[in-house]
């Protein structure tokens, strides 16, 4: 059979071809974006004893992402039945993360706030480190199992390899310094500790860019399907989006920001850098889900 | 124990879509939403151009990724390798839609009960149809579930028994002797995106 398929958009064509994944849009990448970058911005903010970004990221997490996926669903309603199956779902295995992490990083941090002083946690202590560090595991769950969600089933090539959590995880981490940086130097918080997001903050560009070209080269030569995907990436219909908003605004506009701030510690290179960075952010996880293409039948 | 598995003959299909007529007939399903549909591929260019049908379905397989991905256990596998969607567990979270690789899942609007074939009006056949559903109100995913009423009543499915050309048999995979196994064996059956290693219930014949 001739391996030249159409590509086929519309569902009620009834024609053989690489058909588009088109049930997660908007919403869901929404729901990854927020989810990712609010557990990032707990890490980041909680390893540098900044409580105030640590509750925001915790907040845009479970406010944000719930919301975005709640309005998903068909009959939200029901969705205490997903903690039913994390022997093999990982919704269900995010589901429990994402309480987990609620849970401990709320206790971790509550002490941090007047309302909450009378809190008997003692955050230097080994049982206050304790619960650091399973909200910091639970936080990393968050971040990385969108990622295996999508990457779990092989129906579309393109998602089904474990680089996307690998891409997932430094995307999270890029968005939460990002916005951990925002929010300190809005505090003033001291020098020394802004200096250090910063540094990684140019560190996580340089690997997210070098993440995203291994995923593409690795997807190109993977088969035809998702060589399809990658094609829709750098040259046909979401080339602009990729090109100029996950590459150019996302990578190079954030690095050239990111670059300025630690030459001129100016605001409006910050929010500069934050929007250019959000922008990229959202707009990778959008277009991983539109590329998305279902091989075809043939024999 | 049975597995139940089905043969389509495309040399024999003619594209005629009396199967998705037929399994329309039965599951009133709205418009949209075929769980069985025959899709054309034309191969060749003038004066050399052939056409050829192949009609899709819910394959059943037996290492279904839609039922691994479910986080309700709403997508399930029965003893005999039916898979079918319990829409009373379902959330409509749409991740065994997305997880098939063979996109033969459908998502039921939340107004799919008020959608009919014709403008304004939901006919008795469908009205009737939907109030059995056991979704209720719709916000679920639904698809082909090899007719397992008919199978327990001793029938095929409706699209083997409505097929003009005779192109689909069904019956039991773990039986050799099975007019199922010997097609398979005798004409080499090939199950669709093999690639995946979902081990579909669902040959096809050449």
């Amino acid at each position: 059979m001739n391996m030249v398929l159409p590509f086929v958009d519309e569902r009620k064509e009834f024609v053989v071809g690489f058909r588009a994944q088109t049930e997660w849009k908007w919403l869901i990448a929404a729901a990854f974006f927020m989810g990712e970058i609010g557990a990032g911005m707990y890490v980041v903010s909680a390893l540098n004893n900044y409580m105030s970004g640590a509750l925001v990221g915790l907040l845009v997490v479970l406010v944000g992402k719930t919301a975005a996926h709640l309005l998903y669903l068909g009959r939200p309603e029901r969705f205490w039945r997903i903690f039913a199956k994390p022997s093999t779902s990982w919704i269900s295995r995010g589901l429990y993360a994402m309480v987990i992490f609620a849970i401990f990083g709320a206790l971790y941090i509550a002490p941090s706030f007047d309302a909450f002083s009378w809190v008997p946690i003692d955050q230097a202590s080994s049982g206050g480190q304790a619960i650091l560090g399973i909200s910091l595991l639970a936080a990393v769950v968050v971040m990385i199992y969108d990622g295996f969600v999508m990457s779990y089933s092989p129906a579309l090539p393109f998602w089904n390899t474990t680089l996307l959590p690998v891409l997932f995880l430094s995307y999270s981490l890029l968005g939460g310094a990002t916005l951990t940086l925002v929010m300190m130097y809005g505090s003033s918080f001291s020098n020394t500790i802004i200096q250090i997001v910063e540094r990684l903050e140019l560190w996580l560009i340089i690997i997210n860019f070098l993440v995203i070209a291994v995923y593409l080269y690795t997807q190109y030569y993977s088969n035809v399907t998702a060589r399809k995907s990658v094609m829709m990436l750098l040259k046909e219909e979401y080339s602009v989006p990729f090109i100029v908003g996950v590459v150019i605004i996302g990578l190079v506009i954030t690095l050239i920001m990111a670059l300025s701030f630690t030459q001129a510690r100016l605001g409006f290179i910050l929010v500069g850098l934050a929007i250019s960075e959000l922008i990229g952010d959202f707009l990778l996880r959008f277009l991983m889900l539109r590329v998305g293409i279902y091989p075809p039948v043939v024999f | 124990m049975v597995r139940w598995g089905m043969t389509i003959d495309l040399k024999r299909c003619v594209g005629c879509n009396a199967c998705t007529a037929a399994c329309k007939a039965k599951n009133q399903t709205p418009p949209g939403v075929f769980f069985t549909r025959v899709l054309i591929h034309e191969d060749g260019e003038y004066p050399n151009v052939s056409r050829i049908f192949i009609p899709v379905q819910c394959n059943h397989c037996s290492e279904p990724p839609c039922v691994r991905v479910c986080p309700t256990g709403a997508s399930e596998q029965r003893d005999d390798g039916i898979v079918i969607v319990d829409q009373t567990k379902c959330i409509g979270c749409r991740a065994c839609y997305v997880a098939c690789p063979y996109n033969n899942r459908f998502y039921l609007d939340r107004n799919f009960i008020e959608e009919g074939y014709f403008p304004d009006v939901v006919t008795p056949p469908e009205k009737l149809k939907r109030e059995e559903f056991p979704g209720g109100k719709g916000g679920v995913v639904a698809k082909c579930d090899f007719c397992y009423d008919r199978i327990e009543e001793g029938r095929d499915p409706a699209c083997v028994r409505t097929c003009p050309a005779d192109a689909r048999k069904f019956g039991d995979l773990e039986d050799p002797e099975s007019e199922v196994q010997k097609l398979i064996r005798q004409r080499h059956g090939k199950q669709p995106i093999p690639e995946a290693g979902t081990d579909p219930s669902i040959f096809y014949l050449e």
